[in-house]
């Protein structure tokens, strides 16, 4: 109980709701300032001990690094990890540079936040989390850095050539009073206005942690180990140092994508998966709307499972439909174009039919999976609502617009913010069983994970590239879905995904 | 403060993810990298002692019962529990071994084969040059063999041959070994001789005018003769590649008994002067094959979507189209003959014809196209390769893994393997796909490999005949390309773009999709760089196996 | 529905020739190419190449199932291992995924948001399928088990956040807060109050589920090393694949013995009504939840 005598009169301060809180912010943003600045990528974090025996014992030629005695733990990486070309230095300092760059990140909210000085009624304590969570990362960028330093890269190869600076135990020292000011902070601030922590939550609702331990097990070991593997877009592969312990090699193996047209091949695909959402569920949802609404029982099943049926019908398949009927000499289609026409299309010569083409086949192929989804949901309508706007005298089309396409929203809102975060993902299987290797078509039907898998399917250890790519997507993706739920957000706090 | 929300979020998955990262990779690789450092360290400078403190004690210690993991590309033959108890049952009492057939199935084989390798799932592997054996030894997937297999394999190493292994050197070591049996892959025409009789094309084809008379005559009756195509000719492949293998193949006739072959950025390999390639993009031949192509895609000898067509893997044999133009060997033909007479094709009769009649460019297939290796994280190399020399020089191990128990799946009559009827369907001949561990001397004899050998000789004699006899001299190269890939990939791109259409012959003006190509590659700074590199490697390559001389 | 028994007006007419007539016309387009895959699965592969897929079979044949069932047992063994995954699979998927999503849609529950963010994230952001192979093959040893052909797909981001959608619109607030209020624990809400009400997110979730698990071949793929655990999907295919990588390495030039006759199209057809089959017959019992409405009148309680 080392808190016991600050307690008192913090609690005293605290009492004057203005002061308190101002006293308390601006110690906490000092504190948080101090971290942010020594977390700043130009500072020495990792200094070099005994410099000619390690550069010997790295094969490193002097005369081929910018050397200096300690380095930055962003300049560690980038300078000296990729000059010393040992991979087993790189993917520790790797996540060095996560933790301490979270750390920056997280210090420098919760300054703009004090700075700000936007505090709800009840916000204070969201304001402390951040403040707790700014400590333990400053802390944990710092003890890992001195874990690094001994632990990791002196014990396995090089002993004696690494120690961290004075900074970082300062960091460390700072970092930890932060973080018991933030916590002495709460605990008043707790008192006043009863609110609780996760402490007190999962006391009152460990039956919902404990709901949630699948979840967490399976997306630990389905997702979130294995995204250590982002690694692999930094480093050139090689059997000898394994996966993770190959040369860091920066930013090489994202070279590939400048040189490609980049910025044509994510148009294409953006635009293509804008026209899928879009029409896709429009359709889905006025087939869903359609299919509910009909009395006949045979009629509704039926309809309803032949709707579904294209789901069935893989795209190898669709492919060989799709060529048979547009084929130059026999296709179905182009005979009957010429028979109306005259003249002989040239399907797969000419890249401009096949926008219209692959819209189609997809719409074609997913009406009936998606519109589940709306029936479902329309289901679960209560009949009473129906039942009162027909005694209200609404027709079908007033019930439709008024009940059921606002009860449907929830539901739309949830599709979309999905399909949005794979806006960068193209139907892969689609695009390449119906288009295949036909560069002539490429002009138009060219996505971007088409072009990456072209790429590295001839790539005998590929991952470097197709991870490079994967992030691309990834951040692109994360950007455009956190915008988006943003405006969702704004416009109706239920309905955001988070 | 939602923004913030947000990013407090985001912030702490990141966390996340990197503490449970550093977790996780540490429980997979601190000891496999105190391994694979160490183990680098000492391939780097102390193999030789490294090795020799083994011998010194000299038999290998074989007190400790091993299991091998051996990986080949393929299905798993039904029986193959049955076979690998057998094998494992000599193996333990001779060498206290055992070991584990594995099968990447042939469904996405590339890549789990590519997995098998990175995460080490495996200790003894098949590769082959269509494995990209190259590329994976030069990243150092495998085991040097070049103290190793003398020194534990002596009777498999003398039996090879030191000229034979040096064929699969990649950069200056040896990574694999080969297998012991000459065989001839050699590319031919298979077409169907009643056809050619009754359309009174003559025959054989052997020349660009007995062709073009085949499939113009072909086209021209291809309703009646119920044909879908002249041939199955398709891109459904990666690249242009497969397009390039099918048109080349007809062009073959073409170039006036010059025998070129193979293309990287557009260079073209003449057998008759090695050293020196030849600039095929930029050469006036090129036009003339585009015009040419487009000629015959004119004349309906494929279809005018030939692009995105797809591969149908029995078009000849039951007969909707009639002729193989490329992909086909002696030992397919000899199937394909045994399919169409099961098929019912009504009269047919296919013929061979190998190119290699015409122009002389006779090789046996390349010491890497079935090749065994010991992969890098194999934790038993010495005692991995003493079995393997004991597999592939033991008679009777040798027979029991190709074909099966003697008696159950196979019997031997008058000399000749015959297979039973549960050898059939249950452990075929070469079964497990091991295609690696074909011994000449030890193959047992099929009736039909008395035909194939018979060609086989008549390759051999054209091969001898060659300014390097019976030497596939372009197979041992392997390009390097790890140090300029991302320019590689661009020059690949611009290639993909144009070379589809013109080897297609679909483009109404070829001659002008030709100069465009030729001018985008030269525009191109990558194109430079990569052909720079090529030619290097090349020439090198020539130089350090000595194809050097010309004539 | 009743809806259609009250008097109808103009609209409801206009609306009726509308709603049958675009159905059908859906219906048809669905239908046909289904169809034609079925009379193609039956038809001789040489004629279909020769003269195209029609509405009923050309040339009959049976050819392509022969060369499918020539191994009955394989494919028995097959059917047996797909429905087995299948079960298990979406059993304890549905299951992890209404707990997950119950816990997720209690507006009391503090951390909802940073929960539902982590799950989504899956979906963004990847590691690529190297250290995930690496995951179940090398640090959970795994491989050719059968647990690892169904365990990674129990779960996944979209079910779960669907199956929250569906709890939030069918179950309210109000609900939750008086049973607890009553004293009810949050098993005793799930089961008794929740579970009842969600048939229509149930079925929706678990069919997609079950597709999924039905539809599967990758796993078997990279993870099957036997072959009487392989998914049906993944038999099939690789019947057609073996053949194609064959008939691709003889382009490289490697000489083998055996040459593998299969009538590629309408085997590739006869494969997808194999296994599209089994799924036809279960699905009209799946679909009542969707084309019939339910009482929720235990919500309004």
């Amino acid at each position: 109980m080392a808190t016991v005598k600050p307690k008192s009169k913090v609690a005293a301060v605290l009492e004057q709701p203005k002061a308190g809180r101002a006293l308390g912010m601006w110690i906490s943003a000092a504190l948080s300032l101090v971290c942010a600045v020594i977390t700043l990528p130009f500072l020495s974090w990792i200094k070099l001990v005994r410099i000619s025996e390690l550069l010997q014992s790295l094969r490193i030629d002097i005369a081929d690094i910018r050397l200096f005695s300690s380095y930055s733990y962003f300049m560690y990486l980038w300078d000296f990890v990729t000059a010393s070309k040992a991979g087993i230095l790189g993917f520790p300092a790797f996540i060095l540079i996560v933790l301490a760059v979270a750390a920056f990140i997280m210090n420098l909210i919760f300054i703009s936040i004090v700075l700000i000085n936007k505090v709800g009624k009840r916000g204070h304590l969201q304001f402390y989390l951040y403040g707790k969570v700014a400590a333990i990362l400053s802390m944990l960028a710092g003890l890992y850095c001195v874990w690094y330093c001994f632990g990791w890269a002196n014990a396995k190869t090089y002993p004696g050539s690494f120690a961290p600076t004075v900074i970082v135990y300062i960091l460390i020292v700072l970092a930890l009073v932060f973080y018991i000011v933030q916590k002495i902070l709460e605990a008043e601030e707790r008192k006043i206005y009863h609110e609780h922590g996760l402490l007190v939550e999962i006391k009152r609702n460990w039956v919902l942690f404990i709901f949630l331990i699948p979840c967490f097990v399976y997306f630990m070991i389905n997702n979130y180990l294995p995204m250590s593997g982002i690694y692999f877009a930094f480093v050139r592969f090689n059997f000898k140092d394994g996966l993770f312990f190959s040369p860091f090699v920066k930013m090489d193996n994202f070279r590939f994508l400048i040189k490609a047209d980049l910025w044509g091949l994510t148009y294409k695909t953006i635009l293509y998966n804008v026209v899928f959402i879009g029409l896709g569920n429009v359709l889905q949802i006025f087939f869903a709307i359609l299919v509910s609404q009909c009395g006949v029982k045979w009629f509704k099943k039926t309809s309803q499972t032949l709707i579904f049926m294209p789901h069935f019908v893989s795209f190898v398949i669709v492919k060989i439909f799709v060529f048979a009927l547009l084929e130059y000499q026999t296709g179905m289609i182009t005979n009957m174009v010429l028979n109306a026409t005259g003249n002989r299309p040239d399907f797969y010569n000419k890249a401009s039919y096949w926008p219209f083409i692959i819209v189609l086949v997809n719409i074609w192929k997913g009406v009936g999976y998606g519109m589940v989804v709306y029936l479902a949901t329309i289901m679960g309508i209560s009949d009473e609502y129906y039942e009162a706007a027909k005694i209200d005298g609404a027709n079908i089309y007033q019930q439709i617009q008024y009940i059921t396409l606002p009860l449907l929203k929830p539901t739309f809102v949830i599709l979309l913010i999905y399909a949005i975060g794979g806006i960068m993902r193209g139907q892969f299987e689609l695009f390449y069983q119906l288009v295949g290797s036909n560069a002539v078509l490429y002009p138009t039907t060219d996505i971007l994970d088409t072009y990456i898998y072209r790429i590295t399917v001839s790539q005998p250890t590929s991952m470097a590239y197709g991870t490079a790519a994967g992030l691309y997507q990834s951040v692109f993706g994360l950007a455009i879905v956190l915008i988006t739920n943003a405006i969702i957000k704004k416009a109706d706090e239920s309905l955001a995904l988070f | 403060m939602k923004f913030t929300k947000k990013l407090v979020a985001v912030l702490m998955a990141l966390a996340m993810v990197a503490g449970l990262a550093a977790c996780g990779s540490k429980e997979v690789n601190t000891t496999e990298a105190v391994e694979t450092t160490t183990k680098a360290e000492t391939t780097k400078e102390d193999a030789a002692k490294d090795d020799t403190t083994v011998a010194e004690d000299g038999e290998l210690d074989r007190s400790e019962e091993i299991e091998l993991i051996m990986y080949f590309t393929g299905n798993e033959p039904n029986d193959m529990a049955v076979v690998e108890d057998a094998v494992n049952e000599i193996l333990l009492e001779k060498f206290n071994a055992k070991v584990d057939f594995q099968f990447s199935t042939w469904t996405d084989y590339t890549t789990k084969y590519n997995n098998t390798l990175v995460t080490g799932g495996c200790d003894i592997i098949f590769t082959a040059d269509w494995l990209n054996y190259g590329t994976l030894a030069a990243q150092g997937a495998f085991v040097e063999l070049d103290e190793l297999m003398p020194k534990y394999a002596p009777e498999l190493w003398a039996e090879i041959g030191e000229d034979k292994m040096n064929m699969c050197k990649i950069n200056g070591a040896i990574y694999c070994f080969p297998n012991t049996w000459d065989e001839y892959v050699t590319d031919g025409i298979v077409y169907r001789k009643d056809l050619a009789e009754k359309l009174n094309v003559p025959e054989p084809i052997d020349n660009i005018e007995n062709l073009e008379a085949y499939f113009n005559a072909l086209a021209a009756n291809a309703t009646e003769l119920g044909l879908s195509g002249m041939f199955d000719a398709t891109a459904t492949a990666n690249s242009v590649a497969t397009l390039w293998n099918s048109t080349s193949a007809l062009l073959v006739y073409n170039w006036d008994n010059k025998p070129l072959l193979g293309m990287n950025y557009g260079y073209l390999y003449n057998a008759d002067d090695p050293m020196n390639l030849v600039d095929y993009y930029f050469s006036d031949q090129f036009v003339e094959d585009a015009l040419l192509l487009k000629k015959w895609c004119d004349a309906g000898w494929w279809s005018r979507s030939i692009l995105s067509a797809e591969a149908n893997t029995t078009s000849l044999t039951d007969g909707t189209t009639a002729a193989t133009v490329s992909g086909a060997n002696v030992n397919k033909w000899t199937g394909w003959v045994r399919d169409i007479e099961k098929n019912g094709v009504e009269g047919a009769e296919l013929e061979w014809y190998e190119y290699s009649l015409m122009n002389g460019n006779s090789y046996p297939v390349a010491a890497i196209h079935n090749g065994t290796a010991i992969t890098q994280t194999c934790k038993y190399p010495e005692r991995a390769m003493e079995i393997l020399n004991y597999i592939m020089m033991d008679p009777e191990m040798n027979a029991l893994i190709q074909c099966g128990i003697e008696g159950v799946h196979y019997n031997i009559e008058n000399g000749f393997y015959v297979p039973t009827d549960k050898g059939n369907s249950d452990y075929a001949y070469e079964a497990a796909d091991t295609w690696n561990f074909r011994n000449g001397k030890l193959k047992l004899q099929r009736e039909s490999d008395v035909i194939q050998q018979q060609i086989f000789d008549r390759m051999a004699e054209q091969s001898s005949k060659c300014l390097y006899p019976l030497t596939d001299v372009k197979s041992g190269f392997a390009e390097q390309y790890s140090d300029y890939e991302t320019e590689h990939q661009a020059v690949m791109e611009i290639m993909n773009k144009y070379c589809g259409e013109i080897f297609a012959g679909t483009n109404e003006d070829p001659e002008a999709l030709v100069n465009a190509l030729r001018a985008e590659l030269e525009a191109s700074e990558d194109f430079k760089v990569c052909r720079e590199n090529y030619v290097a490697q090349w020439q090198a390559y020539c130089e350090e196996f000595g194809f050097t001389a010309s004539r | 529905m009743k809806a259609t028994k009250i008097k109808k007006g103009v609209s409801g007419v206009s609306f009726d020739i509308i709603k049958y007539g675009l159905l059908t016309l859906l219906a048809i387009v669905c239908f046909l190419p289904f169809l034609v895959m079925v009379s193609g699965s039956f038809s001789d592969n040489a004629t279909v190449v020769l003269t195209g897929y029609g509405v009923l079979p050309k040339n009959f044949s049976t050819t392509a199932y022969k060369f499918i069932f020539r191994n009955p047992s394989a494919i028995i063994q097959a059917y047996k291992m797909t429905i087995y995954y299948t079960v298990v699979g979406t059993l304890v998927g549905l299951l992890t995924t209404v707990l997950t999503a119950y816990v997720i849609s209690r507006s009391t529950f503090k951390y909802r948001n940073v929960v539902s963010f982590l799950i989504y994230f899956t979906t963004i952001f990847g590691g690529g399928m190297i250290p995930w192979y690496l995951m179940y093959t090398n640090i959970l040893p795994l491989k050719g088990t059968t647990f690892i052909i169904w365990f990674p797909a129990i779960l996944s981001s979209f079910n779960i956040i669907l199956m929250r959608t569906f709890i939030k619109g069918s179950v309210p607030d109000a609900i939750i807060e008086s049973a607890k209020i009553d004293g009810a624990g949050e098993f005793t809400i799930l089961s008794r109050i929740v579970w009842p009400v969600l048939t229509p997110g149930l079925a929706t979730v678990g069919l997609f589920l079950a597709l999924g698990y039905w539809n599967d071949w990758y796993r078997s793929s990279l993870f099957s090393t036997k072959t009487d655990t392989y998914e049906l999907q993944f038999y099939l295919y690789n019947l057609v694949s073996a053949a194609e990588a064959l008939k691709n390495l003889v382009s490289s030039g490697t000489s083998l013995s055996v040459t593998i006759d299969v009538p590629s199209q309408t085997v590739k057809m006869a494969m997808a009504v194999v296994v599209t089959g089994p799924i036809l017959l279960v699905y009209p019992f799946v679909q009542r939840y969707f084309v019939s409405g339910i009482t929720i009148g235990a919500v309004k309680g």
